[in-house]
């Protein structure tokens, strides 16, 4: 396991991280206020049975039970992808199936995705292609591109992304229902600067209205 | 056991569905919206003691939604509930008129005591426009 060269802080590496790590904790919070909220009316339930003097009603138990054993399954999965992301800056440099890697975006991307009331619509590819590149750079640059074409799309809007092979490695286009030029803050114009240089990707499309399009090396530069 | 209206918003439907039934089982009557605009249209036509709004909500969130429900009615009592646990958005909503901010998840008793302030919050200010429309009108008339 090699850690990255330079330090995450100084790159928008660290806000991406925040954001999502932040992002998760949500989504964990509220399956846990669920679960707090089943355990709760499970006690209600027993409470009134006991003053009632009647017997609980044990098909509504087991059903909220269940309840319980879904939640549980649910922030398992959310847990797991906070694992994945975590471990994504593990290594500088690895083999990256693009089309799974937009699949994790997604799955990342999901609670954006439903705040802004947009969807994003994979379309994937029939020979997935596969690049050296580091996920976690590989993340951040997607999601800075797709968070700010959500933006775009606007409420009920749609965001799709197009994976295919590109001369020995990917190209990944973002296209979706926005009428203006698609532009970026200059902060997030900065650090895609920064990771561009770092993982020779090239953007194209910036500043105009139709699809934006990302092309991956099969390597980064040395 | 107590009594009152509460309106319950939260995009999470099986969060909405539990918590509304745990607070019905204490007495209340309890409607449920699970999008601002929602929620909005309901406060409008009816009167609750207590309106009990989800901070992070898709299109129209919770600080939205009190905004709007504050401009229009700033007799109703708002208590935001979030999974974020962010003071900042608690001294916002605070600020905006909201009574209280909750993290969830919640406790059942604090979330009563909550709901009991709203009430009694609730009958005074209403008490007052009241008694301020009775003096318009006796200023108002000649008898």
């Amino acid at each position: 396991m090699t850690p990255p060269e330079k330090p995450l802080g100084d790159d928008g590496g660290l806000q991406f991280f925040g954001r999502i790590s932040a992002s998760i904790s949500h989504e964990l919070k509220n399956a846990l206020a669920v679960v707090n909220e089943i355990s709760g009316l499970l006690d209600d339930l027993t409470a009134l049975s006991v003053k009632k003097k009647k017997p609980p009603d044990l098909d509504r138990f087991a059903s909220l039970s269940k309840r319980i054993g879904d939640q549980v399954d649910r922030a398992d999965g959310i847990v797991k992808r906070l694992n994945k992301f975590s471990h994504t800056i593990d290594e500088q440099a690895k083999l990256v199936d693009v089309a799974e890697a937009v699949d994790f975006l997604c799955a990342l991307c999901g609670r954006f995705a439903d705040q802004k009331m947009v969807e994003l619509v994979k379309e994937p590819p029939n020979k997935p292609p596969q690049v050296e590149t580091n996920l976690f750079g590989f993340l951040l640059v997607m999601f800075l591109l797709v968070d700010r074409a959500m933006d775009l799309a606007g409420k009920n809007g749609k965001v799709h992304l197009a994976v295919r092979p590109v001369d020995g490695g990917a190209g990944v286009d973002i296209s979706g229902t926005w009428q203006q030029p698609f532009d970026l803050a200059p902060e997030n114009r900065d650090t895609l600067k920064t990771w561009q240089g770092r993982l020779g990707m090239t953007v194209g499309g910036l500043g105009e209205k139709s699809a934006v399009t990302i092309v991956w090396p099969p390597r980064p530069p040395l | 056991m107590a009594n009152g209206k509460v309106l319950l918003v939260d995009d999470n439907q099986e969060f909405l569905e539990i918590l509304s039934e745990r607070i019905a089982n204490k007495g209340l009557q309890v409607d449920t919206a699970t999008t601002g605009p929602e929620a909005v249209k309901k406060a409008e036509e009816e009167s609750y003691d207590a309106i009990i709004l989800d901070l992070v909500m898709p299109g129209m969130d919770g600080i939205e939604v009190l905004k709007k429900m504050k401009a229009d009615h700033p007799e109703h009592q708002v208590i935001l509930m979030t999974g974020h646990g962010s003071v900042k958005k608690g001294v916002e909503a605070v600020k905006l008129g909201a009574l209280d901010f909750l993290e969830k998840p919640a406790d059942i008793s604090e979330l009563m005591e909550k709901i009991s302030e709203a009430k009694a919050k609730k009958a005074l200010i209403v008490e007052k426009q009241h008694e301020e429309k009775i003096r318009d009108i006796l200023f108002s008339k000649s008898w």
